[in-house]
C-alpha cells in the first residue's frame, strides 16, 4: 500500500511540473493547405489578427484572456505582456487599423473551432492537439 | 454537431412554451433541417450577425487643476486690439483648466461600431463625447473601408489626422501612459479630424514591418479664442506617413501640406471697431506644412519614447516645433514614468516687421514657449482598465528672443499678452485619470 502511494507522489513530482510546463504549439486544421509557419509570420499574424500565409487568407484565434497559455505564448510567439497587448489593440481598434484575433471559451472550443475552419491558426498547450489538428509551430 | 444540439435545444424550449401543440418528433426533425438550411445560406452570405458588427468603446473619467493662484489682469483699456476680455478671470492651461479642479476637461467617452458588409469593405462609425464640451457627441470617425488587395486598403470618410505619433487615438487614454497627451507636441495643431481619404499599404522588408498611408481631404475648424467665431479653412489637406516596426522598436515618420484661409472681419464687428483691424490679418490661400518624427521602444518593461513635430504656417500664425522624451518603467502592474517636453515658437521677424497690428498682435499672443516635467505614474487595475496619477511642472515660458511688450510670455497658460506675466515661474498642472476600454 505504502508503495503504492510513494508511486503516486513521484508520478506526480514528475507530472504536475510536466503539465505547468506543457510547451504552446500553433495549429491548424489537418487539412489545411499551410504545411509551415515561420517566426516572423507567426509574430505579424497575431498582430494584424489576420493575413496571408503562402497565399491563403488565414484568421487569428485566441484563448480567453486570464488563459495561463495565451499568455505564455504571447510572451514567447509576439515577446509582449496580457496589458501591452490590450494597449496595442485599444491603439488598432480605435483608429482602425485592425481587429484583435476572434477569442473562444478555452482549449476544446480552439480544437473545435480549428478542426472545423482551415482558415483558422490557433495555439494549445502541446498536451491538447486532437486528433484533427497538425502543429506548425512549437514555441520554445 | 454543436450547431444541431443548440437548434434542438432552442426547439426544445420553444416546445415547451407551446405545450398544446403535440409536435411529433417527425415535426421536430423537419424545422430542424429546415432551420439549418436557413443557417447554412445565412452563413454562406455572410457569417452571423453577431460576426458581423462589433462594438467598442473607451471612456476616461479624469480630474485636473493647476497651482496658479492669480487673476488675469488688463493693462489697456477696452475696446483696443491689446486689451484682454478675460481680465480678472483665473490664469488657464490651455485655455481651460484653471486652479479649481475640474471634472470635465479629461473626461470623455468614445463608442465605435465596426459593421463587415463583405469579405473588403466594412463601415465604421466611432462617436466621441467630451466633457470639456459638456458631453456633446461628436464623429471622430466615419469612414468606408475597402480592401483593394490584401495588402491595401482604401478609406474615405471622416478621418483622424495623422499629425503624429498618437494623433489618431489622443482620445483613447488606455493606449498611452500619460493622463494628458504632452501639450509641447499635442496642443501644436488645434485640429483633429478631416474629411477625406486615405490609402495604406502594409508590407514587410525582412522582419520590419511597415504601414504607408497617404491622405487627402480638407476641413473647417472653428475657433472661438476670439470674440467673434472664425472658421479656418484647410483645402488640398494631403499628407503621408510611415509607421515600421521591428521586434520591440517603432517609429513613425510624417509629413502633411494644406491651403489655410480664414476670414477674421466677424472679429472687428464683434469689437465695434469702425475701421478693418483683425480683417487685416485675414488668412487667403496661406501654405501650411507640418511634420513630426518619433520612435518608441518597449520591451514590455523598460519603455523609452521620443518624438518632434513642427507647424509651419506661412502667415502671422508663428511656426511652432515641440517635441519629448519619455521613459519608463514597469514593476508588475505599476509604471512610473517622466517626461521631458519643450515647445517653442520663431521665425515670425517677418510678420513682427509688417507693421500690421492686428498681425503682430495675433504672432504675439500664438508664441509659445515652454518646456516641463513630467513626473506620473500608471497602475493597471485590471486588463483593460488603468488609473493615472500625474503632476506637469512647466518652466522657460518667456519668449526671450523676441520679448517686447505685448509678447507671450506665459507659455500654455494664458496666452494672451495682456494677461500680465504668471507671478509663479514653475506652475504645476496636476492630474488623476482612470481609463478604460471595452
Amino acid at each position: 500500500m505504502k508503495k503504492i502511494i510513494y508511486q503516486w507522489i513521484a508520478a506526480l513530482i514528475f507530472i504536475l511540473p510536466l503539465q505547468v510546463l506543457a510547451d504552446v504549439v500553433v495549429v491548424v486544421a489537418k487539412g489545411s493547405p499551410i504545411t509551415s509557419l515561420s517566426e516572423n509570420q507567426l509574430r505579424q499574424l497575431y498582430l494584424q489578427g489576420s493575413g496571408r500565409i503562402a497565399g491563403n487568407s488565414v484568421k487569428a484565434l485566441d484563448l480567453p484572456e486570464d488563459s495561463s497559455t495565451r499568455k505564455e505564448f504571447y510572451l514567447a510567439a509576439v515577446g509582449k505582456t496580457p496589458a501591452q497587448m490590450k494597449s496595442y489593440w485599444a491603439r488598432m481598434i480605435f483608429t482602425g487599423r485592425g481587429a484583435p484575433p476572434r477569442m473562444v471559451s478555452g482549449d476544446r472550443a480552439m480544437q473545435v473551432m480549428l478542426e472545423n475552419n482551415p482558415e483558422l491558426v490557433g495555439y494549445l498547450p502541446g498536451n491538447q492537439v486532437s486528433s484533427g489538428l497538425k502543429v506548425l509551430y512549437r514555441l520554445p | 454537431m454543436e450547431l444541431r444540439y443548440g437548434l434542438l435545444g432552442a426547439l426544445a424550449v420553444s416546445g415547451v412554451a407551446n405545450a398544446s401543440d403535440t409536435a411529433s418528433l417527425e415535426d421536430l426533425e423537419q424545422r430542424l433541417s429546415r432551420l439549418e438550411s436557413q443557417r447554412q445560406e445565412s452563413f454562406s452570405s455572410t457569417t452571423d450577425w453577431t460576426d458581423r458588427v462589433s462594438i467598442n468603446g473607451f471612456m476616461t473619467y479624469g480630474l485636473t487643476r493647476h497651482d496658479v493662484h492669480q487673476k488675469q489682469g488688463s493693462p489697456v483699456p477696452v475696446p483696443n486690439p491689446g486689451s484682454n476680455p478675460d481680465a480678472g478671470q483665473r490664469f488657464t492651461y490651455l485655455e481651460r483648466v484653471t486652479d479649481e479642479v475640474s471634472h470635465r476637461e479629461l473626461s470623455r467617452a468614445g463608442i465605435q461600431f465596426n459593421a463587415e458588409i463583405n469579405d473588403k469593405t466594412s463601415a465604421v462609425v466611432q462617436l466621441l463625447a467630451r466633457g470639456r464640451d459638456n458631453y456633446d457627441a461628436e464623429v471622430q470617425w466615419a469612414y468606408i473601408d475597402y480592401k483593394l488587395l490584401p495588402s491595401v486598403t482604401w478609406r474615405g470618410g471622416r478621418l483622424m489626422l495623422p499629425n503624429s505619433m498618437h494623433s489618431q487615438y489622443l482620445n483613447v487614454g488606455y493606449a498611452y501612459h500619460w493622463a494628458a497627451l504632452p501639450s509641447e507636441v499635442y496642443d501644436i495643431v488645434p485640429f483633429d479630424t478631416m474629411d477625406g481619404m486615405d490609402l495604406t499599404w502594409r508590407f514587410n522588408t525582412g522582419t520590419l514591418s511597415h504601414e504607408l498611408s497617404a491622405f487627402y481631404g480638407s476641413l473647417d475648424v472653428p475657433d472661438n479664442t476670439l470674440p467673434a467665431t472664425v472658421i479656418y479653412k484647410g483645402r488640398d489637406y494631403a499628407g503621408v506617413n510611415l509607421r515600421s516596426r521591428w521586434g520591440d522598436l517603432s517609429t513613425y515618420l510624417s509629413y502633411s501640406h494644406a491651403k489655410l484661409t480664414a476670414d477674421l472681419s466677424p472679429v472687428d464687428a464683434a469689437l465695434g471697431f469702425p475701421t478693418p483691424v483683425f480683417a487685416t490679418a485675414s488668412i487667403d490661400d496661406a501654405s501650411i506644412s507640418g511634420t513630426s518624427v518619433g520612435f518608441t521602444y518597449d520591451n514590455g518593461s523598460f519603455m523609452l519614447m521620443a518624438e518632434r513635430s513642427d507647424l509651419d504656417p506661412k502667415a502671422w500664425f508663428p511656426y511652432r516645433w515641440g517635441g519629448y522624451v519619455s521613459t519608463g518603467y514597469r514593476f508588475g502592474k505599476w509604471m512610473p514614468h517622466v517626461t521631458w517636453g519643450a515647445t517653442n515658437s520663431g521665425d515670425i521677424s517677418s510678420v513682427l516687421t509688417n507693421a500690421s497690428l492686428a498681425d503682430d498682435g495675433l504672432a504675439l499672443s500664438n508664441m509659445i514657449r515652454g518646456k516641463s516635467w513630467t513626473y506620473g505614474l500608471r497602475y493597471e487595475v485590471a486588463s483593460g482598465i488603468d488609473l493615472k496619477f500625474e503632476a506637469q511642472r512647466f518652466y522657460d515660458m518667456s519668449n526671450e528672443k523676441y520679448d517686447r511688450t505685448g509678447s507671450n510670455v506665459n507659455g500654455m497658460f494664458s496666452s494672451s499678452p495682456a494677461a500680465g506675466p504668471l507671478e509663479d515661474d514653475h506652475p504645476t498642472v496636476y492630474r488623476i485619470a482612470v481609463d478604460v476600454v471595452f
